[in-house]
Parts: C-alpha cells; structure tokens; sequence
C-alpha cells in the first residue's frame, strides 16, 4: 500500500455526500482506499474509532 | 453537493477537487487543494498531500483543531436548495446532481438578480500568488519565491520563509492560506507570522484595491455570469495552420468549431471562420481566454468588432451582446 493510502485509512477517508445520497449514487472510486461515502456516517465512525477524518470533494464537469 | 452543509463546507466552488482534515465535531485541522491560474493541479501532489497527513496526524493527537474568526462554527445549516436560483437550474437536469461549481453560478445569479452582482466577485479564493507569494508546492508552508514589486516584497518576505500563521490562523497549506485571503477585505492589513532560520519573524502585508483579480480566470466555471460570452467555441490552429494561413505565432488565431449563441450567428460568424481579433484584442489566447474576454472586460447590449478569416478574406463583423443575461 502506498505511503498516501496508508495515511489516508489511518485517517477516515469520506466522501462528503448527504442524506440524499440514497437518491443520488455516490459515484464510487477505484483503488486501495476504503471510502466512506456518506458524511454523517463517517462522523460517526470518526467518534467511534477517535480517528480525523479526510473528506474529499470532488465534481465531474 | 446535494444536501451539503454550506455553512461547514466553505470553499472555491469553481474547484474540481477539494479536500478537508476534520475531527469528528465538524473542526478542522486544515484544508488541502485550491489552485493556480495557470492548472487544476498546481498544487496538488502525493508529496505535499502526505506532508500534511502527517502534520494532521500529530494535530490530532493533540486536538490542536483550527480556531479563530475564519473557522465556519458549521452552527447553522445552509444548502444549496435553499439558493433561490438552484431550483431552476436543476430542474432541466435528468440527473439531479448539483455540482461544485454550481452553488457558485447560483450564488452569482441570485446577486445579479438583486442587482447586488459585482465582477470581481466570482475572485473567490485568492492564492498567496496574488500578494506576490510563490508557495512551494510539495511543502506548502514555504516560500519558494516573492516577486518583485509586490505587497510580498514590501513586507519583507523572503524565499525560503516558512509560514506559520496569517491572520492570526495556523497555515500549512495552499489551502490554508487562500482560507484566510478569502475572508480577508480588498482593503486590508494582513499580519503574518513566519518563521526564518529558527526565528519567528511577524510581519504586516498591506492590501490594496484589486488584489484579489488574478490575470487569467478563464478556468472559472462561474465566470459567465458575470459577463456576456461570445457564443461559440473553437481552437487555436497549430503551427502548420497558421504558416499557411500567414499568422504569426503570438497573434490570435481560433477556429470556429460550434455556434450556440443567436447573436453570434446574427452578426455573421460562422463555423470555420478563423479570427484574428476580438475588439483591441489580437494576442494568442486559447479559447477558454478568448471567451472569458467580454465576461471580463464588457457588458451586456455593448458591441464590439471581430476581425475573420474566411476562405483567404479578411472581414470585421460587429458582434451585440444580448441586452440581458440569458440563464
């Protein structure tokens, strides 16, 4: 695992999509990350685990 | 951005890209993306990003979270549904998404139409580039070089500086940095904190009117509310093209490819026409330059002259922008 990636699962990485994302799919991405993709619910794993979280916006044009 | 919270989540909506370090009370340790002028990726790279991991690492261990008057308290809750002119711009849409850099045109719209729109608003984010400060972009905290002339050099910045804080907010970033700017007045006394050869040295840049443009903002996706556009799309001509055409290599030279705008066709443009001068405009700009040009620089229902090449003839047209913003 590359050095970024083992940083970013030490940390929680999350995609900040909203309650809405059940109407809207989060567009999922490939590679060694586990993503979260729903932002309440990284939060609470935060809380959980005491881990920063890393929230990524990112838009297709 | 469906449902985000606006108040938390404040960056450059014209972003492709953008990330956060958060704990898990909604504060953040710091911010991480932003852009130049001159690519998406100026300042985007696997060193500088886990430079930062590591510093927020050690942030968290000891909940030395972001604090101050630029933090958002994330208290109140504001999203982009509730901007007046999203629902409308959605709407049309099969797919329901709203993308980053539509909270900024629907933030830019809802401002013209309470006739409170001014350009240099869609100046949002400004980098350290502007005061003069070049940011290293693999450690993002370092001055890689001040230029001449400018509040940077004025205040006594040099290369090699290490930044530790502006405004009173930590920063370890590109990011960071453009955080303070945003929230930082056209008019303005920014103090900064640097850190030069294991000394801590404060100092003042003082800001004037204008600071915020930046020369080249075509990479703005809200930038069309703003102004009127051209209402056509093209490409430069290569080298080989313009011998043969007889352009000069630092002189305009796009080629019509696709028309969208009635008054484009109304003042006579037309697909595979070459131009070679937009109003007193005739140096090599791309497209994306050439169109962001009258947002820029005109209004709408002015007029101005374009100069064509078509089929081995040279001709000017006058093209009129539409008396209003069509949205």
């Amino acid at each position: 695992m590359s050095r970024t990636a083992l940083l970013a699962a030490t940390m929680l990485a999350t995609t900040a999509t909203s309650l809405l994302a059940e109407k809207i799919p989060a567009q999922k991405v490939d590679g060694r990350i586990d993503w979260v993709y729903d932002y309440q619910r990284g939060r609470s794993l935060a809380k959980q685990t005491g881990k920063p979280m890393f929230v990524v916006f990112r838009c297709e044009r | 951005m469906n449902g985000i919270n606006l108040d938390l989540f404040q960056f450059e909506f014209d972003l492709t890209w953008m990330s956060f370090f958060m704990d898990a009370e909604n504060r953040f340790y710091a911010r991480y993306g932003g852009r130049e002028d001159s690519g998406p990726e100026s300042h985007l790279n696997r060193e500088s990003l886990t430079r930062v991991m590591n510093q927020v690492l050690g942030l968290h261990e000891k909940h030395q979270v972001q604090t101050g008057r630029h933090e958002p308290s994330g208290r109140s809750r504001r999203t982009p549904e509730q901007i007046p002119p999203m629902r409308a711009m959605i709407a049309k849409r099969k797919n329901k998404c709203i993308h980053c850099h539509d909270v900024k045109v629907a933030t830019l719209r809802d401002l013209r139409r309470g006739n409170r729109l001014r350009r240099e608003m869609v100046f949002t984010y400004p980098t350290p580039a502007n005061l003069g400060i070049a940011i290293d972009p693999q450690r993002q905290d370092h001055v890689e070089a001040v230029r001449p002339g400018t509040p940077a050099t004025r205040a006594g910045i040099r290369r090699g500086d290490r930044i530790i804080s502006a405004d009173g907010q930590r920063v370890l970033t590109l990011a960071d940095f453009s955080r303070v700017l945003e929230r930082t007045p056209s008019q303005a006394t920014l103090p900064l904190t640097l850190q030069r050869d294991g000394q801590s040295i404060t100092t003042r840049l003082r800001l004037s009117a204008g600071w915020r443009r930046t020369p080249d903002p075509s990479w703005r996706e809200s930038l069309h509310v703003v102004g009127p556009g051209c209402g056509l799309w093209g490409r430069r001509l290569n080298a080989k093209e313009r011998r043969r055409l007889k352009l000069p290599a630092r002189k305009l030279a796009l080629k019509v490819t696709f028309i969208w705008g009635p008054h484009t066709r109304r003042a006579g443009i037309r697909v595979g026409d070459v131009i070679v001068r937009l109003d007193n405009v005739d140096g090599d700009l791309t497209i994306k330059q050439f169109n962001a040009q009258p947002m820029l620089n005109n209004t709408w229902g002015d007029t101005i002259p374009i100069v064509l090449r078509r089929k081995g003839r040279e001709m000017t047209v006058k093209m009129t922008f539409p008396r209003q913003p069509v949205d």
